[in-house]
């Protein structure tokens, strides 16, 4: 009697006491175990990968011609003065180029807590954690500017009294700027482009002539008007695809003409035409 | 003798025929002749120009006589909303992406359709044959065929690569059973004026 009032004590016993240490298994802030059969197996991985290809390509190219024209008094009784004019190129050219990347990774935070006690309680905890991050950056500018700015000449010749010739001034100038800032979620990247009022080329004057029969030709000014030259070489967006040229031949009007045409005289042919030359 | 003149009457519905089946004849010949005309024209302000001096302008026809092709061109932009190239049916589509009609640098693009009476006969061109684009602001380009190549619609890397070119001409056009190609052809800047 008496050990089996204790087997059953210690049944009652035993069933609320599993419970009560199996609660804390998701609550507590420590791991711990207690009584016998009751291991702690713990699995922890941690996997962090950080990519940052920044690639970035800029591309100036600026061709500048300016040319004077030339002045030319020649054959006079008196010579007068030709004076050519000035050539000048100007070029101004400036990149910012900022690139902000996130170089670490901020350190995962929270923890586990696992206990229990008593027998038979054994604890398994695995643990994963997995970052990834990737960024490219693919940026790729190009900036061409072509300008030409030419005088003309100026000729003075065959004048008994020379008169004055003079070649306008030719003035070319160029100013690109280029800022790219890419922020992966570093800190902050920012750039400033310089400040830079583009002109375009500067016409020459027109050369003045003479005072007698055959004056010099006025300055050609061409730096005004190809200034615009600086898309001459197209911008080369970048584009999903090629024009769809693709289309059939629609419905021919004409071959349908035609065929209708040619039966029906073949048709009138026979009915009409080819009865009255039996008859003849 | 009566009957005889009976029956010629009788031979004007033939006649008839006969002119509306000459049409399509006479209107090629009557085209092709205005295009050797054009085409003569052009040579003769080319060759009395002599001055070599940077042009450009936005291309406002095409002239190609071997082709007996004579096309008004119109300017086209590339979409980003819809990311594609509008193609203007009966005309030559010029890109404005790509370079102006010039002699000193960058290659333009013209482009159209595929058919007869765009440039489905650009396919037959040989090389040496001239082409004539005239800008807006009257100027004269002359080019020749080089060469040609297929290309996927999706090598838009030829738009960036004609910015580097030195001056010339791009024409495009479908190709394959299935469009599913582009016909890419060079020209090689001759004489403007």
């Amino acid at each position: 009697m008496r050990p089996r009032f204790i087997k059953l004590m210690t049944i009652l016993g035993f069933v609320p006491a599993l419970f009560i240490g199996a609660a804390p298994i998701a609550l507590a802030d420590s791991l711990s175990t207690t009584g016998p059969n009751s291991a702690v197996t713990v699995n922890s991985s941690n996997s962090t990968s950080l990519t940052n290809n920044n690639n970035v390509t800029v591309t100036n190219t600026s061709s500048q011609t300016a040319t004077s024209g030339n002045a030319t008094v020649s054959n006079n009784t008196t010579g007068g003065n030709a004076t050519s004019g000035n050539a000048s190129n100007s070029n101004s050219t400036s990149t910012s180029v900022s690139i902000s990347n996130l170089s670490s990774l901020p350190s995962g935070g929270g923890s586990s807590s696992a206990s229990t006690t008593g027998p038979n309680s054994p604890i398994d905890l695995n643990l994963h954690s997995r970052t990834t991050i990737t960024n490219n950056n693919n940026v790729t500018v190009t900036n061409t500017n072509y300008q030409i700015a030419s005088t003309g000449n100026a000729k003075v010749s065959n004048n008994t009294t020379g008169g004055n010739a003079t070649s306008g001034n030719a003035s070319n100038s160029n100013c690109t700027s280029t800022s790219i800032s890419i922020n992966n979620s570093g800190s902050t990247a920012s750039t400033t482009p310089s400040a830079c009022a583009p002109s375009g080329g500067q016409g020459g004057v027109g050369g003045t002539t003479g005072n007698q029969n055959q004056g010099g030709a006025g300055g050609q000014v061409l730096g005004a008007s190809i200034s615009l030259a600086n898309i001459a070489g197209g911008r080369g967006a970048a584009f999903a695809t090629l024009p769809n040229t693709g289309l059939h031949d629609g419905f021919n009007a004409w071959i349908v003409t035609a065929i209708l045409t040619i039966s029906a005289s073949v048709l009138y042919w026979n009915k009409v035409i080819a009865p009255r030359l039996k008859n003849l | 003798m009566r009957r005889l003149l009976n029956l010629k009457w009788r031979l004007l519905p033939l006649a008839v025929a006969l002119v509306i089946l000459s049409i399509p004849v006479v209107e090629n010949i009557w085209t092709r002749h205005q295009i050797a005309d054009a085409s003569n024209q052009a040579r003769t302000k080319l060759q009395t120009s002599s001055k070599v001096a940077p042009l450009q302008g936005s291309p406002s026809r095409i002239l190609i006589p071997s082709l007996s092709i004579d096309l008004p061109v119109i300017s086209q932009s590339y979409s980003t909303t819809t990311k594609t190239w509008p193609v203007e049916s009966g005309v030559a589509n010029y890109a404005t992406e790509t370079a102006l009609i010039n002699n000193y640098h960058g290659q333009s693009l013209i482009y159209g359709h595929s058919t007869r009476a765009v440039f489905g006969k650009l396919l037959d061109i040989k090389p040496g044959a001239e082409v004539f684009v005239y800008t807006s602001n009257g100027r004269l380009f002359e080019y020749a065929y080089s060469g040609s190549q297929d290309v996927t619609p999706r090598q838009t890397e030829i738009v960036a690569d004609m910015t580097k070119a030195p001056a010339g001409l791009k024409m495009m056009t479908c190709d394959g059973p299935y469009f599913e190609y582009r016909r890419l052809m060079s020209f090689k800047l001759i004489k403007s004026a």
